[in-house]
């Protein structure tokens, strides 16, 4: 099984590469866009097949101030069987920052404090905000739509072009932010701000799958750590909150100690016996 | 905790969590919450767009 972990491992890449292009692939718009997308990717995007987990939420409990039951019950089913699986895997806005971040130019290395970031950003501009203004906030400032949904538009559509204002240019203006903070630091979209990770990020504790680390056959050379797109010190933490399960720690480890394993309890177990 | 307690926990912490997940969405289908998710996620959100 780890060899089909690693086999994975290897064309995780492809895999992002045909996530983004199924999750914004038109076709299945009129019925796929009921469900909500395991990924942020925005459902302005033209050719978006899905909707947006954190616009959705907003919508249902901002503007319809109701309990947003289904979205936060499909985003629990993945939370609980993967965690933040989808973020490393499916998510097209991770894939874009992983390849910027390609970009040959210096980097800065960034620790992991203040992730709780990610935990403000979710109440205030996810839940609080849109309740008291019925508006849906995170969408106005979010990256990904302007992205994914705002360039697309006004590139296809000249009647969206003329009605661009400040607030469009304000939008790009975050965007090139994060981009440029993209091309330096590992996925700092993911690790400070990103409303959906912070969902999804108490689950790796608990998720049906999660990653075990052999303290026997570790010997601590900190290879993890230098793979892992959100830094974390794997050897010490394999299911940190921050971890985006992409597995880059398990082909990395020199010694094979990093494994990848689903949550399993016997009654044999609890009794002792074999 | 011994790790078969560990595990036993975590185990029993992540299959409650599945069924609550999928408790939530039963319910969220029940009170119509597709309908609205699908015409939301289908009228153009300007919000999104950066247009106000």
């Amino acid at each position: 099984m780890q060899r089909f972990w690693y086999w994975l491992a290897k064309r995780r890449t492809i895999i992002q590469a045909l996530s983004a292009i199924g999750l914004n692939s038109y076709v299945t718009q009129s019925v796929t866009k009921g469900l909500p997308c395991p990924a942020l990717n925005c459902y302005a995007c033209p050719a978006a097949s899905f909707a947006c987990p954190i616009g959705s939420i907003q919508h249902i409990a901002g503007a319809r101030h109701q309990i947003p039951f289904y979205v936060l019950g499909v985003v629990g089913l993945i939370g609980a069987l993967v965690g933040r699986g989808s973020c490393g895997w499916l998510c097209p806005f991770g894939w874009v920052q992983e390849l910027v971040y390609k970009l040959p130019i210096p980097k800065l290395r960034l620790p992991n404090r203040f992730n709780w970031t990610r935990y403000v950003v979710l109440a205030v501009l996810v839940f609080v905000v849109p309740i008291i203004t019925r508006e849906t906030w995170f969408c106005k400032l979010c990256p990904a739509g302007t992205l994914e949904g705002g360039i697309p538009w006004v590139i296809i559509s000249a009647d969206i072009r003329q009605m661009i204002g400040t607030f469009y240019w304000i939008k790009l203006g975050i965007l090139g932010g994060f981009l440029a903070w993209m091309s330096v630091t590992r996925r700092p979209f993911c690790r400070w701000i990103c409303p959906l990770g912070a969902l999804w990020a108490p689950f790796n504790k608990v998720s049906a799958m999660h990653l075990s680390v052999d303290e026997d056959t570790c010997i601590q050379c900190n290879r993890c750590q230098e793979v892992c797109p959100v830094n974390i010190r794997v050897h010490e933490n394999p299911n940190d909150s921050a971890c985006i399960r992409c597995l880059a720690c398990v082909r990395a480890c020199p010694q094979n100690s990093i494994s990848v394993e689903t949550l399993n309890w016997t009654l044999e177990a609890d009794r002792g016996t074999p | 905790m011994d790790k078969v307690g560990r595990d036993k926990l975590l185990f029993i912490t992540n299959r409650v969590l599945i069924v609550l997940a999928v408790a939530a969405v039963l319910v969220g289908l029940y009170f119509d919450d597709w309908t609205a998710v699908l015409n939301n996620a289908r009228i153009l959100c300007f919000s999104c767009i950066g247009l106000e």
